[in-house]
């Protein structure tokens, strides 16, 4: 019986929907109905199985009400508007009978009221199986794009450099919690008598008493149920519904294992990287940034190319331009001025082994948005290197083999991005020349490498 | 029928080809079609402003460098190629537990079913013939056979379970570099150059330079396949002549060379002005291209110019053959734009079947003469900034056995292993790669790969992800249907890349 019962309370969403099909088309033939002869006859045939259904309905969601585990609060107005709906639908057959009580009302009242009604009452049932915000939300989201609403932005999300500061459970297992358990186990929705959306709720358990075992974590029901088998009438989360992934449940029984913690936060669990690195968000570092240039001139590009410099897109398509002097051992500065006239589009420039001299700095100042300079085999000395402190997205500088004095590399300290600087020399050691900040010497590659010679290798020789 | 039409339309674009170079461009150029197309659809729209074609260059040069289609991490390749199949087991993968079963018999259900290149019957295992500690911050296992790679560990990524399911050298060689274990397909290294051309045009793009001798798949391995001839690899000497028939002969100027080559072009100019093929196209680049190359490649290939400690930590051998010179080589390429620099080593099939394949012999001294100047390399890279752009990849065409090798049943007099696909080791190091990373992990002898097992294509398919193809996009047409390197298989290792 009590299948039975689940079974029928099941069939609810499917079986609304025949009494709201009904209506709708009573409801068109009673706006069209002096376009049929005999139409109040087939709007009463209507309304019948209208009355029907809509019984039916009414038992089963009853029914589904008592066995899901849904809050009353949740499903009240639905309920009450169901039965006005039903309610309506028996006056206007009465109505349609003619010469009775009801027939003092106008009769636009029925077909006006029974359309408002079904509305609402379609729209209260949709929200319990789809959630509240289900219809809403794309518009929501539509305004906020709308408005340029930047509220989004601020969305947290854990990754490489923030996870140690964060609560190991509002971080990392609320989320888990949310998204795979608490559609069933909420205030609105209590299967099991178990309330999952917030960490006092954990604590307090379902009927069959707590979930959460402090004194013996493992045998704690929460990971039990978890860990049965899929096949197993009692694992969790239900087999029809989205399965928890392995190293969601890998934290979970870590979670539950370190004492189900409520504030501790993931560095001050020590939590290994492995049990962590599949929640952290990975920050996709581009190398390039987004400047939303429009497509270069391509005469222009056309009259660079010509000239033999190897002029090229990021990738395919892309409005950012690189260009490298690879082939011109003769370019000089005075050229580089040329260049000028894609100033915005160039992001990386190449003009190792070039002609160019201390005056290059100059010129690579007025050009915005480079990211990468390559000024290997050239004469630079670095005189005027703190010229490049304008350059905002700076981070990449190639100076090896160069005629580079190391105390110019102290204005290195003045560049917003840099990254990393090569200044590499064969002939000598510049790092000798030169006190600078740990910060620097971090980014700075001064080379030198050796590899020593081993005792078996100088017996050989 | 399907195929047939194919072949018929492959074939009128083949006529088409040759009657006209603009349609050569659109047509066998990579992405030129695309990206004609984009430019067509521009010109509808008022608003949009028409792009340039970054791609008219290779109308009269194949060699034109293009951009990739995707956002690239390196520019260059250094593929180190251990001819004969490195052993895995005396290198990287550290099996404690094969120690333990040394010189017992190989039980019967490792081998049951299994081919074997020479092991018949039952072969006895053969522990570990080095040992392994921890190296670096990473802490990954080396063995005292390479002391100098403890240096650089922190740089690569191990791939410690890669398979192959060719186990003898020719064909897994093909397959290694040409994406089939038989020939007539297109090399790693052209495949490259085709779709990115070269930057340097005094120097070709794609240089393979080679020690100890030929590798046995011959220069398949470097060869075009279908694609035009321009893109094969140039095989360059480190002793004698870098490139053989370059120099002038005796008695003849460089004046008059330039004359003699210009009048060869202006003849073959005409050919192709009568039958539009676009191979005479390739003919008269190259002559050009040897003619720079006359002073180029002799300037590069010159290792004599080199500070002497950077010749020393490189363990260089001037005027021989030898995998040290090839190194610093590789390093000198790819400072002057090389797009692809292919070194083979020979010498590393350590059956135990004599003394030069023996693991206690011949291999030792081949893992010395590897050592050094795999390390300076990738230091050298490294202080120069040049490892952040260019991919180094090192590996043979498989690995060897966990037995002691038994040839015709009876146990090598000298200690070596045989042939084997299942599990073998490589690494990666360089622009887009992780720091001192492990991928994958055999089983506990080292005969199968047991959690991240990569295949010969996923690692095409990452080297080519690097360079900024998406390796199921970058294909050829030939023979009615669209060929691509990596064939149907591979997959992008994003687990090594950082």
């Amino acid at each position: 019986m009590q299948y039975f019962l689940d079974f029928m309370g099941r069939l609810h969403p499917l079986i609304v929907h025949l009494p709201i099909g009904f209506i709708l088309l009573a409801l068109l033939l009673e706006f069209s109905k002096n376009k049929f002869k005999e139409a109040d006859k087939v709007v009463r045939f209507i309304m019948l199985w209208v009355i029907l259904s809509g019984s039916f309905s009414l038992l089963s969601g009853y029914l589904q009400y008592t066995q899901e585990g849904y809050l009353w609060k949740t499903v009240e107005r639905h309920f009450y508007l169901g039965i006005i709906t039903l309610l309506l639908s028996l006056g206007f057959f009465i109505f349609l009978r003619n010469r009775t009580f009801l027939n003092r009302i106008p009769r636009i009242f029925f077909p006006i009221s029974l359309l408002v009604s079904i509305i609402i009452t379609g729209h209260l049932g949709g929200n319990i199986t789809h959630g509240e915000d289900h219809l809403t939300a794309p518009l929501k989201a539509f305004s906020s794009d709308f408005l340029e609403d930047k509220s989004k932005a601020k969305e947290f999300s854990l990754n490489e450099r923030n996870f140690k500061e964060q609560p190991l459970y509002s971080a990392v297992v609320a989320p888990i919690l949310s998204k795979k358990c608490v559609s069933c186990h909420n205030t609105k929705r209590t299967k099991g008598g178990l309330q999952m959306h917030s960490f006092e709720a954990i604590l307090k358990g379902g009927k069959n008493g707590a979930v959460v075992n402090f004194d013996n974590p493992e045998l704690s029901e929460l990971l039990v149920r978890i860990h049965l088998p899929e096949t197993e009438k009692k694992h969790m989360p239900p087999k029809s519904k989205k399965q928890l992934t392995k190293a969601e449940i890998r934290l979970i029984n870590y979670w539950i294992e370190v004492g189900a913690p409520e504030k501790q936060t993931l560095g001050q669990l020590g939590i290994k990287r492995e049990l962590i690195a599949p929640f952290l968000k990975k920050e996709e570092v581009k190398f390039y940034p987004d400047l939303g240039l429009d497509t270069p001139d391509p005469e222009i590009i056309q009259s660079i190319a010509s000239k033999g410099l190897i002029i090229s897109p990021v990738k395919r398509g892309a409005n950012l331009l690189t260009i490298s002097t690879l082939n011109l051992p003769e370019f000089n500065t005075t050229q580089l001025e040329e260049l000028l006239v894609i100033q915005k589009h160039l992001v990386s420039i190449d003009l190792s082994y070039s002609a160019v001299d201390d005056s290059v700095f100059e010129v690579l100042s007025q050009f915005p948005n480079l990211v990468q300079i390559k000024l290997n085999q050239t004469q630079i000395t670095g005189k005027d290197l703190h010229l490049l402190s304008r350059l905002v997205y700076l981070k990449k500088l190639y100076m090896v083999e160069t005629a580079l004095n190391g105390e110019t590399l102290s204005a290195l300290q003045e560049f917003p991005s840099i990254e990393q600087v090569f200044v590499f020399q064969p002939d000598r050691n510049i790092i000798e020349e030169v006190e600078l900040s740990p910060d620097l010497q971090a980014i700075i590659e001064f080379g030198d490498a050796l590899l020593p010679l081993l005792t078996n290798e100088k017996e050989s020789d | 029928m399907d195929n047939i039409e194919k072949l018929i339309a492959e074939r009128k674009a083949f006529e088409a080809r040759l009657n006209s170079r603009r349609h050569f461009l659109k047509e066998c150029t990579l992405g030129l079609g695309g990206i004609a197309l984009g430019s067509l659809l521009n010109s509808c729209a008022f608003t949009t402003p028409k792009a340039y074609d970054y791609t008219a260059s290779r109308a009269l040069n194949p060699m034109a460098p293009l951009a990739p289609p995707l956002t690239p991490k390196v520019k260059r390749v250094i593929y180190l190629h251990m001819v004969g199949a490195p052993s895995q087991l005396e290198l990287f993968d550290y099996k404690p537990e094969l120690e333990k079963l040394h010189n017992k018999p190989c039980p019967a259900s490792l081998i049951e079913g299994k081919e074997f290149a020479f092991i018949e019957g039952v072969p006895n295992m053969l522990g570990p013939q080095a040992t392994f500690k921890k190296a670096g911050d990473s802490g990954n296992w080396v063995s005292n056979h390479l002391p100098h790679f403890k240096n650089v560990v922190d740089e690569v990524s191990f791939l410690k379970a890669v398979y192959t399911d060719q186990f003898n050298h020719g064909p897994a060689q093909l397959l290694m570099y040409t994406g089939s274990a038989r020939f007539g397909r297109p090399s790693l290294g052209s495949w490259v150059t085709y779709g990115l051309g070269s930057e340097n045009n005094n120097l070709p793009g794609f240089v393979v330079l080679t020690s100890g001798g030929t590798p046995d798949a011959g220069k398949s391995l470097w060869g075009n396949g279908f694609l035009p001839s321009i893109y094969q690899g140039v095989h360059c000497r480190s002793k004698g002549d870098p490139v053989l028939y370059l120099k002038d002969p005796k008695g003849i100027s460089r004046g008059l060379k330039r004359k003699v080559i210009q009048s060869i072009n202006e003849i073959n100019y005409k050919e192709f002005e009568k039958f539009k093929d676009p191979e005479v196209l390739t003919r008269i680049s190259q002559y050009e291209m040897a003619y720079r190359m006359q002073v180029s490649v002799p300037e590069v290939m010159n290792i004599d110019q080199e500070p002497a400690y950077i010749k020393e930590m490189y363990g260089v051998k001037p005027g021989k053959e030898s995998f040290a010179n090839n190194c610093l080589l590789a390093r000198k390429m790819v400072e002057k734009g090389v797009r692809f620099v292919q070194l083979y080593d020979w010498g590393w099939d350590s059956h135990g079947a004599s003394e030069s394949e023996a693991l206690s012999k011949g291999f030792l001294t081949k893992c010395k003469d590897m050592d050094r100047p795999v390390s300076a390399l990738l230091l050298d890279l490294k202080q120069r900034g040049l490892l952040e752009d260019t991919l180094v990849v090192w590996g043979g065409e498989f690995g060897r056995t966990p037995m002691w090798e038994n040839r015709a049943g009876i146990q090598n007099s000298l200690i070596g292993r045989d042939h084997q696909g299942e599990a073998f080791t490589m690494w990666m190091a360089g622009g887009g790669i992780k720091k001192g990373y492990v991928h994958g992990e055999t089983d506990e002898i080292g005969f199968r790969g047991v959690s991240g097992r990569v295949s010969v294509y996923d690692i095409q398919a990452t080297i080519l992800h690097l360079l900024g193809f998406n390796h199921e996009q970058f294909t050829f047409d030939f023979q009615g249907r669209p060929f691509r390197l990596t064939d149907v298989e591979g997959r992008v290792i994003h687990e090594i890349l950082a």
